[in-house]
């Protein structure tokens, strides 16, 4: 019998599951779809040092600036400690400014003023306007490797996952809850599963569960549209030091530089919508910053959804706090057996699940510490393994490929030694046919999209274009999908692609999906929906 | 740099292109190691690709992306750096820099042309050097161009040429290797009314350019615009012999090297070519030809082609009475400058020259046309026949041998 069920599988779901694994918590997590899918991957991933939350939310601040240690420590496979910088523009109020040093240094956050002059040669893109420059810790953090990072070290100690489950109702007993009614959206079938505690950890969705016990738990969806720019047009995250608003956060990532984000509280979590106005308003304030970024190519234009704790009345979604809460159903509401999370963001999901498994270990009565800040997740790559993924790939594509994949590395290697394993499928990212079917195989029935989350398969110049049947192909020759369902597969990820190219981008990015579209047409005889399912 | 690659829409018509992808699969392809790898290694993650170094140079991906990128020129960013670096190794350095060395071999063609015939010689280089030893080296003449040059008389010498001045850029090959072209060029303009004048030239440094060495090229380039910035300013025409040479001339100074007045030299610049077709097209060409019967398979030099001139060789043959030439349209002859001398790359070379081989063997013809020296050298090794430049053709035809 299970003592605990997560519901929720981002960043801070994965965490809970950890945390009670290292507990010695029996438990198992939940997920609507695949893991990360919903908030932790549709975000700009930056690993906040606290900065943007100094003046006007302190207590985020200093959790920011504490985890964001601990999470480079516990997580390096995870983290791009690439740094980060605050730049004041000409037009930026500069009593604001000596107010956000103040801020950041009572916050414990590492400020160091920087020479313009000589940051403008090391960042050519910055715009003429900079007059006043700070080095951040921040850093880039990929939300897939560490929710999988959690994941697998949650699963070494025994702990469960199931993924794809939407979760239908709470199972009740005697006024509290007791376990999760399931719908198994692979098969269509209903399952139970049952435990002493439900954790809610279901994020902009947490509400939605709340309400099936019956209890009202105020969660504002709040949309955020973000720009994927081509290339990497920064060496360092650049934030605009002038009160939060949108459009101020460039975030190089890998190949790739997220600008974000807007705010748009929305009714429905699924809403991931991309405005095309959105659109517009990100590019013309990035380019205060940035004025390359009102011209150069965005691949794709995507949203996510924050889920904020706070009353729903009032517009404003900025002027809510970014911190979160622990909801204690049984000490608020007199439901036993549920506890909620909701709030905060991804930089603090390790403290956000240590707070919350700390309440819920006091209900089931186990009084074994949390660990999780001191541990690393995952032991550090054997070196046997990256001598010979080196040897295969090369130096630099090892470390990326070793990175990507922290805890199955030695199924990939065993893929990428097999006939054809080195052959590139995915160009633009540099995926070979041994990582995808190596991260196939630990997978049931994988869609193209659960592959691209694992591989950055499509993610790069041709969204799928070629690389998308490509890798059908090469699933289909190694037996793990049969061919009848590569069409599918095929417009499902292709939609899921266009979605993020025909919401409003234009120029490139539109030329080529125009192409994408005719291939897939005339080559393939596709007619993919241009809308899209979404979330895939 | 990023607003090059941005251009890139993987439409993937460069690799349908390459004559290097049809032949090597393991080649990454100009869409992939050019902008994919210039991407990519903006981010740090990717800094070369594996047999990059395959890449011929041809400048096809160039000629045919809809995009404007140059892959080519992206594509020779690694090597580029990795040459500045360390420099040239001896082998690129002696292919790239037989220019030093012709001043002294056209004193003693037969030492010099005896001793790179010889078979133990040549096992030695291509253990040494790691030149192949199969491919024959260019044949040094025993005279410099030059030399024959300030010998002959013009026609103009005395009088004004009814259509003025050109500038003649002969090259290496010419200078040293085949000062006959550059008398069936002179002689040719000259026919036609044209004053030639001679500028102070050095080699065009394009195979410096293609090996990596951009610093010891922009010396080079910088020379000859010293010396081509005047006539350029003045209006005079700017011909080129060698379509490698006229490539450089109009395109790598200005976008490789990024040399200072490349624009204004370049804008004067013509493939030989290209010239006389631009002089029949408003009516200064004589068309004084003797009729002969003759087929005449042409083969169109990548570097031409980049050029986007069209095929002016083929028209102008066309207009001599009885001849009859045609395109082959066989890709790449493979050879590529120093390229094909290249122990490593000789076999590879010589498979992607297979369907010109093939082309001109089944033309049956007993001499074909191309318009640059060393596709013309692959194309006498490879298929056994003879090759000539267009302006020789023109040259017989107008009788300007004698006889």
């Amino acid at each position: 019998m299970l003592q605990a069920i997560v519901i929720g599988g981002g960043a801070t779901g994965a965490g809970i599951l950890r945390d009670l694994a290292l507990r010695g918590i029996k438990a198992a997590l939940v997920e609507q779809g695949d893991l990360v899918h919903g908030t932790s991957s549709r975000y700009h991933g930056l690993l906040h040092s606290g900065g943007r939350y100094a003046v006007k939310d302190a207590e985020s601040a200093r959790e920011c600036a504490e985890e964001n240690q601990i999470v480079r420590r516990i997580a390096p496979f995870a983290v791009e400690p690439c740094g980060g910088l605050f730049v004041r523009l000409e037009q930026d109020d500069p009593a604001y400014a000596a107010q956000w040093v103040t801020a950041c240094r009572e916050a414990g956050i590492a400020v160091e003023e920087l020479d313009v002059d000589r940051l403008r040669r090391e960042e050519p893109l910055l715009a003429e306007s900079v007059r006043e420059a700070y080095a951040v810790p921040d850093a880039s953090v990929d939300g897939w490797r560490l929710v999988q990072g959690n994941v697998a070290a949650a699963e070494a100690y025994g702990a469960r996952v199931y993924t794809y489950r939407r979760v239908e109702g709470l199972l009740m007993s005697g006024g509290n809850v007791a376990g999760v009614r399931l719908r198994n959206l692979a098969t269509g079938e209903e399952e139970r599963l049952e435990a002493e505690m439900v954790i809610n950890a279901a994020g902009a969705w947490a509400g939605q569960i709340a309400a099936m016990a019956g209890i009202q738990l105020d969660v504002v969806a709040d949309r955020g549209v973000l720009l994927v720019y081509h290339g990497r047009l920064t060496s360092r995250v650049v934030n605009r030091l002038r009160k939060p608003g949108n459009g101020d956060i460039f975030v190089p990532t890998g190949s790739v530089t997220l600008l974000g984000t807007t705010a748009t509280p929305v009714p429905d979590p699924d809403d991931i919508r991309v405005p095309a106005g959105e659109v517009e308003e990100l590019k013309r304030l990035g380019a205060e910053m940035l004025p390359l970024a009102a011209s150069a190519r965005v691949l794709r234009a995507f949203a996510g959804v924050r889920p904020l704790y706070g009353s729903r009345s009032g517009g404003n979604t900025r002027e809510l706090s970014r911190t979160f809460v622990v909801v204690d159903h049984k000490a608020e509401h007199g439901v036993g057996g549920l506890v909620s999370i909701v709030g905060g963001k991804l930089t603090t999901y390790r403290l956000m699940a240590e707070r919350v498994v700390d309440v819920a270990a006091s209900h089931l009565g186990v009084t074994a510490p949390c660990r999780t800040a001191t541990e690393p997740i995952l032991p550090p790559p054997d070196r046997g393994a990256m001598a010979r993924i080196t040897s295969l790939v090369g130096t630099e594509r090892a470390r990326a490929v070793a990175d990507r994949h922290p805890a199955s590395l030695p199924d990939i290697i065993r893929a990428m030694e097999e006939p054809g394993g080195r052959q590139i499928v995915c160009e633009c990212e540099q995926v070979t046919a041994g990582e995808l079917v190596g991260t196939a195989r630990s997978l049931d029935n994988p869609s193209l999209g659960d592959l691209r989350r694992r591989t950055r398969l499509g993610m790069g110049t041709c969204q799928g274009g070629f690389c998308g049947y490509r890798a059908a192909l090469a699933l289909v020759r190694a037996d793990l999908i049969p061919a009848s369902r590569v069409p599918e597969l095929l417009a499902r990820f292709q939609a899921e692609r266009w979605r993020g190219v025909r919401g409003g981008l234009g120029g490139l990015e539109l030329r080529a999906a125009e192409l994408n579209y005719a291939l897939a047409r005339s080559q393939l005889a596709m007619e993919p929906e241009a809308g899209g399912v979404g979330h895939d | 740099m990023i607003s090059e690659y941005d251009a890139c829409l993987k439409c993937t018509i460069c690799e349908m292109h390459c004559p290097m992808l049809r032949v090597a699969p393991e080649f990454p392809g100009p869409k992939n190691g050019g902008p994919g790898l210039a991407r990519l290694r903006a981010a740090g993650e990717v800094a070369e690709l594996d047999h990059l170094d395959l890449c011929l140079g041809c400048r096809t991906c160039d000629t045919v992306c809809p995009s404007g990128i140059h892959p080519a020129d992206l594509i020779a960013v690694p090597r580029r750096e990795k040459v500045g670096r360390r420099g040239l190794s001896l082998r690129d350095w002696v292919l790239t820099h037989t220019y030093l060395v012709g001043p002294v071999a056209v004193r003693m063609p037969w030492l010099t042309n005896g001793v790179l015939a010889n078979r133990p010689v040549r096992w030695a280089m291509e253990k040494v050097l790691r030149i192949d030893r199969h491919k024959p080296m260019p044949r040094y003449a025993n005279h410099s161009f030059r030399e024959w040059f300030a010998r002959h008389e013009s026609p103009w010498k005395d009088r004004p040429a009814p259509n003025g001045k050109v500038a003649y850029f002969h090259g290496c090959s010419v200078q040293y290797m085949e000062p006959h072209i550059g008398r069936h060029v002179v002689e040719v303009l000259e026919h036609n009314g044209f004053e030639v004048i001679l500028p102070e030239q050095t080699c065009c440094g394009l195979p410096i350019i293609a090996n990596g060495d951009l610093r010891g090229a922009a010396g080079n380039g910088r020379f000859n615009l010293r010396h081509l910035r005047a006539p350029a300013e003045a209006g005079i025409p700017i011909v080129v012999s060698s379509t490698s040479c006229s490539l450089t001339l109009k395109h790598d100074y200005q976008h490789v090297l990024h040399l200072d007045g490349a624009d204004v030299v370049a804008r004067q610049v013509y493939d030989i070519s290209e010239f006389l077709l631009a002089c029949h097209e408003q009516g200064l060409l004589r068309t004084d030809f003797r009729p002969t019967q003759e087929r005449l398979p042409y083969h169109q030099p990548c570097h031409q082609r980049a050029q986007g001139i069209g095929l002016p060789a083929v028209t102008l043959l066309n207009l001599i009475p009885g001849v009859k030439a045609w395109n082959l349209d066989a890709s790449c002859c493979g050879s590529s400058g120093t390229y094909g001398f290249k122990e490593e790359k000789y076999e590879v070379s010589m498979k992607v020259g297979e369907p010109l081989r093939e082309a001109l063997l089944a033309a049956g013809a007993p001499r074909a046309v191309s318009d640059c020296e060393t596709c013309r050298w692959q194309m006498e090794y490879q298929a056994g026949i003879q090759a000539v430049h267009p302006v020789s053709v023109l040259w017989e035809a107008y009788g300007l041998g004698g006889a």
